[in-house]
């Protein structure tokens, strides 16, 4: 490439101008082609066996939306192509591409966050307490917690009502059986998520309790356990500031409620460990806010639990080594899924106090849960349910006709119940 | 494929630009072009891509039989001696279009030139009926698959039964911006503005060029002709591209998104829920998106072309500025806005007809411009509303408004180009009605809704940025900072003529040739710092495109 007329007009044919043009166009080009073959460069170094460190590798940004890189260091190029094969070759080339972009878990936060200034600047003028984490995020950062939560509409309310009348019809053709249904406070608690007075169609925890009350209430075989919280303070004690979810001490706050309502044994907290790596959660990665939770669970021990998964292979409720294995990103990045023993299989304790099977039909928030009920009843069935889609000839009264639970407990999330029966048609069949 | 992607800027960008430079030959170098351009397309339209492929083949087909049957026209005159001197093989007026950025207006001598003594020469009754044809195949592969399902529904409604299929094709990526290449490449063959280009790859690789494939802008073959054949890479040229495309990145990710969460969370939501602010917001917002989205696009197509020695016409110059309708369209998609002067308003009469044939010359092109943007009854009614709106400035409007204060014409223009857009995006005729009430404060400030939700609130600092970035205020502090450099008054500079407007990058400082040499020193400090300020403007550009999912430019729905 030469210099051109145009150059040359701009400071002169000779001169300082001309030259220092020149260099300022070279300068433009070395820093055009440095981006456009850097992700090329990681690649190659990745296919060399070279592992790149987390700070500058591309798939690092791939654990903030829970899926797996195509390509990893040492990976022979063949092994490639074969990911690049398998589904969709011209999406997979696309992702592989982006999972090469050094920096790229650092450019998403750095994005949001520069989103994120402009949006505080914005509420100089407002003063809201809450704000979206970036423009389109549907989850809001509360400054006085320095939380992330999302809020939950009325637009749930006809599934809640759905899965009560259910539930109500259902519960009434198994009376020997008590069933009760939990709503752990995820969002909806007002004091600890002031986005939700901001909307004009926020529900709380109070709204979610009173529409199941109205169905259930006077169902004599069901309860509903939901929570109530004197402070926004107290609400972020039981559940993580940046994960949809609770801390085990959240889980046990509410299993001793149950166990009020149940018959089973009160559990007291023998003290809170926390992990060397901090947790960050769900609503950390969505909102790609740059921060953590202590990641934290209950002392006490639970040694004495054993743990039966699907497959078969027993080992105890007190057995972390799948979360001890993961590397630290991973530990970062999904602390309450693989710190607690899963969720489908069954939990025995032989000197639990209640000598009955409890069947708990739960998502994600029984991993932290389901081991505390297991220290008060002798037999824990856990299933996820509530996360699934399912069209088969399972159904819970069919569940139930193989486990003869005398308790059955329903624990999930808000949107999951108001789902339930539209993914599980056939639950309460 | 679209620019904003991980999948262009660090694998199609790089490995296009290394097969361009590595190979030295310039026919080689078109075909890479061509390849590329094929893949680039393909990548998004797998199968449409042979559709393009057809329609190269036939324009350069029709192309080539019109040339000669006009040279076999041209010598058959020559040997009756009635073909004057200089109208042989080819040797053509330039192409006419020497006045700027007018998209409609025809200047008094304009017509008289259009077809000169020695076109005329070479006129053929074969190359009118392989125009003819070829028109016939180009406008109908537009209107199958543009206008056909549209057609159809259009008439079982009118009609209350189904007598017609219900057709449902798939719009290829581009179509109307390459048909309108193609269309412009066949009737400047017909005229004699350029001979027809032998070659089908270097057809190709003009129409399928992928900086302008899909969204403009519409670059006219003559344009290129020279660039096809002989055409070199300099330096400069290449850094003057990748600024440019710079710039068009920092437009489109920085800008034009951001405003694209708001417009598109509020467009699809009912008026009555949200009220005047939503509404309104909903349209401000759309009305930025949709300028810095095409904006963005064009200047990147732009910077591409002059990284590969293309050298494409600009698209926009800061039409938000404008003080008339007419001028807010001297401004607004310019290449969109000479295709239809010179290939639909000129020949049907222009305005050297009668009054009403005049108005009606207006109506048909606005109203072509309308539907061309797409099948829609909404699109036609926004091309009409400017037809009516741009009759009423040529009758009496403009004479009137230049008794006006500047500031009550940009008002003026304001409001016309907001109602434009809100015409533009509301989806459904049906609806554009109850948006107008909503803007018009039926239905409250809010609605149904919290001024939280609504998110308005959240772009309130954005506000200076969106207008700031729609006026020319850079190159107006950049002209004059050149004026001060060189030592000449400051006074009487235009930061961005209607005519004549050389094109530079916003931040790229033209360092006069008569710098004083006591300013050279800030000349230098001040050129490396807007590069340096385009570097930071890339750099987010880039991490906003690797954060994002697909996102792709406005225009590649029409």
């Amino acid at each position: 490439m030469g210099r051109d007329v145009q150059g040359a007009r701009r400071g002169g044919a000779e001169g300082d101008g001309a030259r220092g043009q020149s260099v300022r166009d070279a300068v433009a080009l070395a820093v055009l082609l440095a981006v456009i073959v850097a992700p090329a460069l990681a690649f190659l170094v990745k296919l060399g066996g070279v592992e790149l460190p987390l700070w500058l590798d591309g798939s690092t940004a791939l654990y903030l939306s829970g899926s797996a890189p195509l390509s990893q260091p040492g990976m022979g190029a063949r092994e490639v192509a074969a990911n690049l094969a398998e589904g969709s070759t011209r999406d997979n080339v696309e992702d592989l591409v982006l999972e090469n972009v050094p920096f790229r878990a650092q450019a998403l936060i750095a994005n949001a966050e520069l989103q994120r200034d402009a949006i505080r600047a914005s509420n100089l003028l407002f003063d809201w307490p809450a704000y979206p984490c970036f423009y389109g995020s549907s989850n809001y950062l509360i400054d006085e917690y320095q939380a992330v939560k999302p809020v939950q509409r009325s637009g749930l309310v006809p599934g809640w009502q759905r899965f009560s009348e259910s539930l109500a019809a259902f519960a009434s053709t198994h009376p020997g059986t008590r069933f009760a249904v939990l709503l752990p406070a995820e969002s909806t608690e007002p004091a600890s998520n002031p986005a939700i007075a901001l909307t004009s169609d926020g529900v709380t925890n109070e709204d979610m309790a009173a529409t199941f009350e109205a169905v259930l209430g006077s169902v004599p075989n069901v309860s509903v356990v939901a929570e109530d919280f004197d402070d926004g303070a107290a609400y972020y004690d039981q559940y993580f500031r940046l994960d949809h979810h609770w801390t085990e001490a959240g889980a046990v706050a509410l299993y001793n409620r149950l166990a009020q309502a149940s018959g089973l044994e009160v559990l007291e907290v023998q003290g809170i460990v926390e992990q060397e790596v901090g947790y960050m959660g769900s609503l950390a990665r969505q909102g790609l806010v740059g921060a953590w939770d202590a990641a934290t669970a209950l002392a006490n021990d639970f040694s004495n639990i054993r743990f039966t998964d699907e497959a078969g292979n027993v080992t105890t409720a007190a057995d972390h080594s799948r979360y001890e294995s993961l590397p630290k990103i991973q530990k970062l990045t999904d602390y309450y899924s693989s710190y607690y023993s899963g969720l489908n299989g069954v939990f025995e304790n032989d000197e639990a106090p209640l000598d009955e099977t409890v069947l708990e039909v739960s998502d994600s928030f029984g991993d932290a849960f389901t081991r505390l009920v297991a220290t008060g009843a002798r037999r824990v069935v856990n299933v996820d349910w509530l996360t699934q889609e399912r069209s088969g000839d399972e159904s819970l009264a069919n569940l139930m006709e193989v486990e003869d639970p005398s308790l059955v407990v329903f624990v999930g999330t808000p949107w999951n119940y108001a789902s339930m029966c539209d993914r599980f048609p056939n639950l309460f069949a | 494929m679209v620019f904003s992607s991980a999948i262009f800027l660090f694998l199609f960008l790089p490995l296009t630009l290394g097969f361009y430079f590595a190979l030295p030959w310039l026919a080689a170098k078109n075909v890479v072009l061509l390849l590329a351009s094929l893949l680039f397309y393909a990548w998004g339209e797998p199968v449409y891509v042979v559709l393009m492929v057809v329609s190269i083949l036939v324009n350069w087909g029709f192309a080539l039989i019109m040339d000669r049957a006009m040279s076999r026209a041209a010598a058959s005159r020559r040997s009756q001696g009635a073909l004057p001197r200089g109208a042989r093989d080819g040797e053509v007026d330039p192409p006419g279009d020497d006045d700027g950025f007018d998209s409609l207006d025809v200047p008094s001598d304009r017509l008289g030139d259009i077809r000169g003594e020695e076109r005329r020469a070479r006129s053929s009754k074969g190359a009118t009926v392989a125009l003819a044809i070829v028109l016939v195949i180009d406008l109908g592969l537009l209107g199958v698959f543009k206008y056909l399902g549209f057609f159809c529904a259009q008439v079982n409604n009118l009609v209350g039964s189904p007598i017609l299929p219900e057709v449902s094709l798939a719009l290829p990526i581009g179509i109307s911006f390459y048909t309108l290449q193609a269309v412009s490449y066949v009737v400047d063959v017909w005229r004699g503005d350029v001979r027809a280009q032998a070659n089908p790859l270097y057809l190709g690789m003009y129409i399928s060029m992928f900086p302008q494939l899909v969204a403009g802008p519409i670059v006219r073959y003559s344009e290129i002709e020279e660039a096809v054949d002989d055409r070199h890479v300099t330096l400069a040229g290449f850094a003057r591209g990748i600024r440019l495309f710079a710039v068009g990145m920092g437009k489109k990710m920085l800008l034009a998104n951001v405003c694209g969460v708001l417009a598109d969370a509020l467009l699809v939501l009912p008026p009555e829920e949200i009220g005047f602010v939503g509404c309104a917001s909903a349209v401000c917002a759309y009305t930025f998106q949709i300028y810095f989205d095409f904006g963005g696009y064009s200047d990147m197509a732009i910077g591409l072309g002059s990284m590969f020695g293309f050298s494409y016409p600009r698209n926009f110059n800061y039409p938000y500025i404008s003080s008339s309708v007419t001028e807010f369209w001297r401004r607004w998609h310019m290449t969109l806005g000479s295709f239809f002067r010179d290939y639909v308003y000129i020949p049907l009469g222009g305005n050297r007809v009668s009054t009403p044939r005049w108005m009606l010359n207006i109506l048909i092109v606005w109203g072509l411009t309308g539907i061309w943007h797409g099948a829609a009854w909404n699109f036609l009614l926004w091309g009409l509303y400017y037809g009516v709106i741009l009759m009423c400035e040529k009758l009496f409007l403009l004479s009137w408004l230049e008794r006006v204060p500047r500031f009550f014409r940009h008002l003026y223009t304001i409001v016309v180009f907001f109602f434009g857009w809100l015409l533009f995006s509301v989806v459904g005729l049906s609806n554009v009605a109850h948006w107008v009430l909503a803007i018009f404060g039926r239905y409250g400030w809010l609605g149904t809704s919290t001024l939280w939700e609504l998110q308005s609130w959240s772009y309130v600092s954005l506000v200076p940025v969106l207008v700031l970035a729609s006026t020319p205020v850079i190159p107006w502090i950049r002209k004059r900072f050149e004026a001060w450099l060189a030592g000449r008054p400051a006074a009487g500079i235009v930061a961005a003529p209607q005519k004549g407007n050389d094109f530079v990058p916003p931040c790229e400082l033209v360092v006069p040739a008569d710098v004083l040499p006591s300013r050279r020193g800030a000349a230098t400090a001040v050129a490396i710092l807007a590069d340096l300020a385009l570097l930071a403007v890339f750099a987010l550009s880039v991490i906003s495109v690797v954060s994002s999912s697909y996102n792709p430019f406005i225009y590649f729905q029409f």
